[in-house]
């Protein structure tokens, strides 16, 4: 009932469940759900699967979604600015400048595909194409021959060979024949790959700055290229499918297992047996042909059933434990199927709770959760999930579907202990679905720490079908079996080794073996692509060790180290913070001995860079973080270059199995860091992320109100998370953007050019307001990018969450406007109540404004721009009948030079914040962020403004004023308690957080020039032959008797007891034979008996015995 | 001497038969009985019913100071195996942060868990039933282990009889599926669906772990 606030992802997918529950608060909805229809109807290789979650909050949806839908809206390549590049450009221009071309004249040069009118044996299509090409006397072509099943069978083409120069003969020659309809250039993929000198394939095999090590690569920024691009990375390159044409052809191989060679683990004796793991999904029928072990279903939802009636389920299964057709990754183990999800779609927290418990209970060594939903701050789901991992199950989860936004990951995967998996194509290209960025936990104070932790293949994957037979699906919801089915035969393979396998040591030979994808982001890739045979390697030799995720800093190394590499350090910047974190593979729990030590290169300036460590206190369960914070000492205000040293770490574990002293394990951290000299105050741009204030936990409200699927504000409002592009186009204007994670009290404004405010949710604290004035007075400029505020309109985009069954009322609008009101109140500017929405020109650029406020005070020398084509989008959510032609004329954009003091900075104000938020993109701003940035920074009005400025507002009486009884002093940091009738209660203002940077011990030194070459896990021998493996221990573990199936229907149902039934028959069977067995010996004992001594009773007994007889 | 013959044949024919059949259940059974070591017996998903025998934990004699509560009836069959169990290994709670409980009832630092998964029982971390931070009013704790800990003392057999005979009304496939008392203490000192309102929040933050009834009790105030 409430798919209106279910996710566009789960809700696009699941066409039919999303179409059969609509309801709309707003009239406005049946397009959006046209939109996905179509683009359904469009989608051919892929069948729609996913799930919509009623509701948002705790809900929990299955990640799953359409290889051919690209819906999000802002994603427009297009506008995304063209020749965007790495720092390492040199691959990816080749790539295209020399394949692509080639590709088109050479392949079709002297091949080509005949097609006859029929099918025609092999010897039949031969002699036709002799008797059509007589003339040649059989010289100068070749019919190129088949070696695949498929050429024993009739068949309707042929591929023909010709020479060059007979070419256009031949063609006319075949062209006449009565029985060939067509022929067409050959366009196979493979063939053209040989033809072609420069392999690309080759690039894909390393990063571009790995071998070898290229000066250019590992210095060059981008900035310093000047260009204009927006960098969206690897999202860019891969989504709009830039070698589409060379890679349309390329075969996507059959099997799954095949292109991640678990056939030579197969082959090997390793098949899952003995591995236990648990599917967490639909469910799963317990008669499907492809399976062989399913050795438990358990049902834990309000359904009485154990079927899966969606076929996500069967489908997640059959990826992990196929035995036929679409083959899963371990087939020999035993399948514990958890229902957790109804057929339409629903679950609960508490339903994962009780069912996670029986998980821990059975022991599980494997499970997968193809699920994911935003709510981070669901705490009993997270401990639980914590729980399972401290409990040595090993959890794999998908990372989400949201993707290309950053900011988009999906819990649990982006819990540490579980390994997140992100999605890629067949192209080795990060799926455009699959979730990214950093984990937003850690937010505003501190950074987030990276995800996914590895991608493989979800894209067009095939597995089981429910009812028999395979089909092909995409999303992270496939990535992830991917994953765990290969955990679980990699867990099956290393058995032998016991305790040495756990959720840590597994996951950090995933990842240290997995191979890199060129030119791609940490926050995309993680560690890189899955490879099943090196992790095979790596636990098998893997001694227990701790280890960090990222191993090493290279700050100059893009694409990898995005957005490190995007801007260096600088004296008297905001310390940069990297998130990393730590695997135990030791113990479930360790913690860090003393602190971690600091060791710049004193030949490689290390000793310019100052360093601070944040981490946690006990690293449980097998994983913690050790967050660097790094910025630049005085002396390297005016430097310009390279800064090197490691950070070392001890982590100690208490004693296990075996052990005479507690196991301690050291690690060691690379850091290099581009510094460069203290950019000019009018250059610095300091981003408040302090008042951003998203969902989880409260119901803050998305920013554009036509995107009524996606209900809530929930990308962090991050420079590195939505706010992406925004970031990289002030980079790439020249500005250096810090984030402030702290009250406005905390930072020193003499050293800012300009303030933004963006979207901001949160209250302000009164000394905030009035530091901001003096910093204002003394020549701080601010930009605000403010949001809709309607109280009525917040009370209409309420909801009803099913999940936790309460009303969602919004805690502000998009942004909290009379709270931005307070703050600006002391220059007379303020936003009203209207929310305005429409297309609008201000000079020759065309905009849209996608509900934002208006200004309703504005000083009368200042500049304001006021559009007359806005509508009251008000009216149109709360259904209320507008006045025809009745346009609001307010001014949206207002510019003012304070005037307090004589250099004071300058105040710049904007209704609408969607046209910099990636989140909702659909028409970005950046010529008008750059000409507001022109004038805060360089005091220089831009002529745009000046022409189009429109008549000063006459100040309104009343502002907008808070909802009553709204409960943001629940996720406030400023609040005390409610703000009833405009009366503050901020709490105390926290004191600044002060780093304590550490003593450095510098080394004589240097570092290798690459950092990622020289980390590997301790004492791996990966390179090594694959080791013999035991087949013995296997078969012994397997039980080669037919596999019984355990089910539990739920606690309703009587049936829980069936098994008794179960039983009673077999024993019923066992008594039937047994009974005519006795009768058997009876008659031959009697008959026996008989012959010796009383021949005439014979008779009477013998017609029971169907003996050939004759009487 | 044809037709006996034929009989013998056929007795034999038959006689086959069973064995195959009998092997095949006898196989069965021994799968089942490796499944009992994961602690729910039968095939099929068979639940615990009260009539069958559970291993109650006992005290013995080195009971010092922690427990001492007059032990409970004697266990149905279980106290030959709890001996073995005492000489050899332990089973302890696997996942604590800091501490560990063990299947003798004893709650430990980590540092303090021996080779054989115990807690040193001399160690100065060691409490044996310990119920620091546990409410007997609503038998719930602040921490997982004490929890465990408090739940192996012999005297709440009869607390725990009543989880039992609970989840037996509520068909609880997680809490029948236990086959001794430590288990059911793993298992009931979990959270669980008692232990949240409006799914994503913890009735009572502050004591999560219950061996009894559970917060709900006490606590849920739903409108």
């Amino acid at each position: 009932m409430h798919t209106l606030l279910s996710h566009p992802l789960y809700h696009e997918m699941a066409a039919q469940s999303a179409s059969s529950t609509t309801l709309s608060h707003v009239s406005t909805r049946v397009e959006v759900q046209g939109i996905a229809a179509a683009i359904m109807a469009e989608a051919t290789s892929t069948v729609a699967a996913g799930l919509t979650r009623t509701g948002w909050v705790t809900s929990w949806g299955i990640v799953l979604c359409l290889s051919g839908w690209w819906g999000w809206v802002g994603a427009n390549p297009s506008s995304l600015g063209a020749g965007s590049s790495p720092s390492c450009p040199s691959i990816n221009d080749s790539f295209s400048a020399e394949t692509v071309p080639e590709f088109r004249t050479d392949i079709v040069h002297n091949e080509f595909i005949v097609k006859f009118s029929g099918f025609y044996e092999e010897t039949a299509r031969k002699n036709y194409i002799n008797a059509a090409l007589a003339a040649f006397d059989g010289h100068g072509y070749e019919i190129i021959e088949r070696t695949n099943p498929m050429a024993r069978y009739p068949s309707d083409f042929d591929v023909l060979s010709v020479a060059d120069n007979i070419i256009s003969q031949a063609i006319e020659s075949l062209q006449s024949h009565p029985l060939i309809k067509s022929i067409t250039p050959q366009r196979r993929v493979t063939r053209t790959l040989k033809e072609i000198p420069v392999a690309p394939e080759s690039s894909e095999s390393s990063h571009p700055c790995d071998n070898p090590p290229d000066p250019l690569c590992t210095q060059q920024t981008p900035w310093t290229k000047g260009r204009r691009s927006l960098n969206f990375g690897s999202s860019f390159w891969n989504s709009v499918g830039r070698h589409s044409s060379r890679r349309l052809l390329r075969a996507v191989p059959r099997q799954i297992t095949a292109v991640l060679q678990a056939d030579m683990m197969w082959e090997m004796g390793i098949t899952g047996a003995g591995v236990k793991v648990a599917i967490f999904d639909t469910g799963l029928s317990k008669t499907h042909a492809h399976f062989r072990k399913i050795r438990e279903r358990t049902n834990w939802t309000n359904e009485k059933t154990l079927d899966d009636g969606l076929g996500h389920g069967t489908f997640v299964a059959g990826v992990i434990a196929s035995s036929s057709e679409c083959l899963g990754f371990a087939p020999d183990a035993e399948i514990h199927v958890f229902r957790v999800f109804t057929n339409n779609q629903v679950s609960y927290t508490s339903w994962f709770l009780d069912a996670f418990n029986y998980a821990i209970m059975k022991k599980i060594h494997v499970l997968n959760l193809s699920i994911g939903g935003p709510d981070f701050n669901d705490l009993p789901f997270v401990d639980k999930v914590w729980e399972l991992t401290a409990n040595r199950v090993i959890m794999v989860s998908a990372i989400g579907n949201d993707g290309p936004l950053y900011g988009t990951l999906n819990n649990p995967a982006d819990q540490m202990d579980v390994i997140g998996v992100g999605g890629i194509n067949f192209d080795d290209q990060i799926a455009r679905f699959s979730s990214r960025g950093m984990t937003t936990w850690e937010l505003p104070t501190g950074y987030g720490r990276v995800k996914p932790d590895v991608v493989t293949y979800g894209s067009a994957v095939r597995g089981s079908n429910k009812d028999g037979g395979c089909r092909s699906l995409s999303g992270t919801s496939v990535a992830s079996p991917v994953v765990a089915g290969a955990v679980s035969l990699l867990y099956s393979g290393v058995l032998h080794r016991g305790s040495v396998i756990n959720p840590a040591s597994m996951k950090q030979c995933l990842m240290s073996t997995a191979r890199r994808l060129p030119g791609v982001g940490i926050f995309e890739q993680g560690a890189g692509k899955l490879d099943l045979i090196k992790a095979y390697q790596c636990l098998n030799s893997y001694t227990p060790q701790a280890s960090l995720s990222p191993n090493y800093i290279d700050m100059t190394e893009c694409q990898y180290f995005w957005p490190y590499c995007t801007q260096p350090l600088y004296y008297g910047a905001m310390p940069v913070i990297v998130n990393t974190t730590i695997f135990n593979g030791m113990s479930v729990s360790g913690k860090i001995v003393e602190q971690p030590v600091w060791h710049p290169y004193q030949p490689q300036n290390g000793e310019l860079l100052e360093v601070a460590f944040t981490y946690s206190d006990v690293i449980w369960p097998w994983s913690g973080y050790l967050a660097v914070h790094i910025t630049v000492k005085k002396d390297g205000a005016n430097f310009d270059g390279l800064a090197q040293g490691h950070v070392s770490l001890t982590i100690e574990s208490p004693m296990e199995e075996g052990d005479l002293i507690p196991r301690v394990s050291n690690i060691r951290l690379p850091i290099r860091a581009k510094v460069i000299p203290t950019p000019p105050r009018a250059k610095r741009v300091l981003w408040d992320q302090y008042h951003n204030l998203r969902y989880p936990s409260g119901y803050f409200p998305r920013d554009n109100l036509r995107m009524k699927n996606d209900p809530l504000d929930w990308n962090a409002d991050h420079i590195h998370t939505n706010f992406k592009d925004m970031y990289m186009q002030l980079r790439a204007s020249g500005f250096f953007v810090e984030v402030l994670g702290v009250p406005f009290t905390c930072f020193d404004a003499s050293k800012y050019g300009t303030l933004m405010i963006v979207d901001a949710e949160e209250e302000y604290f009164p000394e905030e307001i009035s530091k901001l004035k003096r910093d204002v007075d003394n020549g701080l400029s601010v930009i605000v990018f403010a949001d809709w505020y309607n109280v009525s309109v917040m009370k209409k985009v309420k909801f009803y969450d099913e999940n936790t069954r309460q009303w969602w009322i919004p805690e502000t609008g998009g942004a909290n406007v009379p709270a931005l009101n307070e703050l600006l109140s002391t220059w007379g500017i303020a936003f009203g109540d209207t929310v305005l929405e429409g297309d609008f020109t201000i000079g020759d650029h065309d905009m849209f404004y996608a509900s934002g406020t208006g200004l309703v005070r504005f000083p009368m020398d200042g500049v304001v721009i006021t559009p007359t084509t806005l509508k009251d989008q008000g009216h149109e959510v709360l259904g209320t009948p507008t006045s025809v032609e009745e346009n609001p004329k307010m001014p949206i954009l207002g510019l003012y030079q304070s005037q307090g003091t004589e250099n004071g900075g300058r105040i710049a104000v904007y209704g609408d914040s969607n046209c910099i938020d990636n989140a909702h993109l659909s028409k970005d701003c950046w010529w008008l962020l750059d000409a507001i940035l022109e004038y805060t920074s360089a005091a220089h009005m831009p002529s745009v403004f000046l022409d189009n400025a429109g008549v000063p507002v006459k100040p309104a009486d009343a502002l907008p004023q808070r909802m009553d009884g709204n409960l943001l002093h629940r996720y406030s940091k400023v609040l005390q308690s409610n703000i009833g009738d405009n009366q503050h209660s901020a709490k105390i203002l926290p004191t600044c957080p002060h780093l304590k940077w550490v003593a450095a011990h510098p080394l004589n030194r240097t570092a290798p020039s690459n950092l990622y070459k020289a980390q590997r896990l301790l004492s791996l021998n990966i390179e090594a032959p694959l080791p013999p493996y035991h087949r013995q221990e296997l078969l012994k573990k397997s039980d080669g008797i037919g596999f019984e199936v355990d089910d539990w229907i739920g606690a309703q149902d009587s049936r829980v007891f069936g098994i008794e039934d179960h039983l009673s028959w077999t024993m019923f069977w066992i008594f039937c034979l047994l009974c005519g067995v006795c009768y058997v010996s009876y008659k031959y004992c009697r008959t026996r008996f008989r012959l010796r001594r009383r021949k005439p009773r014979l008779p009477k007994l013998m017609p029971a015995f169907p003996g050939p007889r004759n009487i | 001497m044809v037709k006996a013959k034929w009989r013998l044949a056929l007795a034999v024919l038959f006689g086959t038969g069973a064995i195959i059949l009998l092997s095949k259940v006898s196989l069965q059974g021994s799968t089942t009985f490796t499944r009992e070591e994961y602690g729910h017996a039968g095939h099929g998903i068979q639940l615990r019913n009260l009539k069958q025998p559970f291993n109650w934990h006992e005290d013995q004699e080195w009971a010092e100071g922690g427990g001492g509560g007059g032990g409970g009836p004697p266990g149905t069959g279980g106290q030959h195996n709890e001996t073995t169990h005492e000489i050899s290994t332990c089973r302890n709670s696997v996942q604590g942060k800091m501490i560990i409980a063990d299947d003798k009832g004893f709650v430990c630092h980590r540092n303090d868990v021996l080779q054989s998964g115990c807690c040193h029982e001399n160690a100065t971390s060691s409490r044996r039933y310990s119920c620091d931070g546990c409410s007997e009013s609503s038998g719930c704790c602040k921490v997982y282990e004490h929890c465990i800990s408090c739940c192996m003392d012999p005297k709440r057999k009869p607390v725990l009889m009543n989880v039992l005979n609970e989840a037996n009304a509520l068909k609880n496939i997680l809490l029948l599926s236990v086959s001794d008392h430590f288990e059911l203490c793993l298992a009931k000192c979990r959270t669980s669906s008692s232990s949240v309102h409006h799914e994503n929040v913890y009735i009572n933050p502050m004591d999560n772990f219950c061996f009894s009834k559970g917060p709900a009790a006490h606590s849920e105030e739903k409108s």
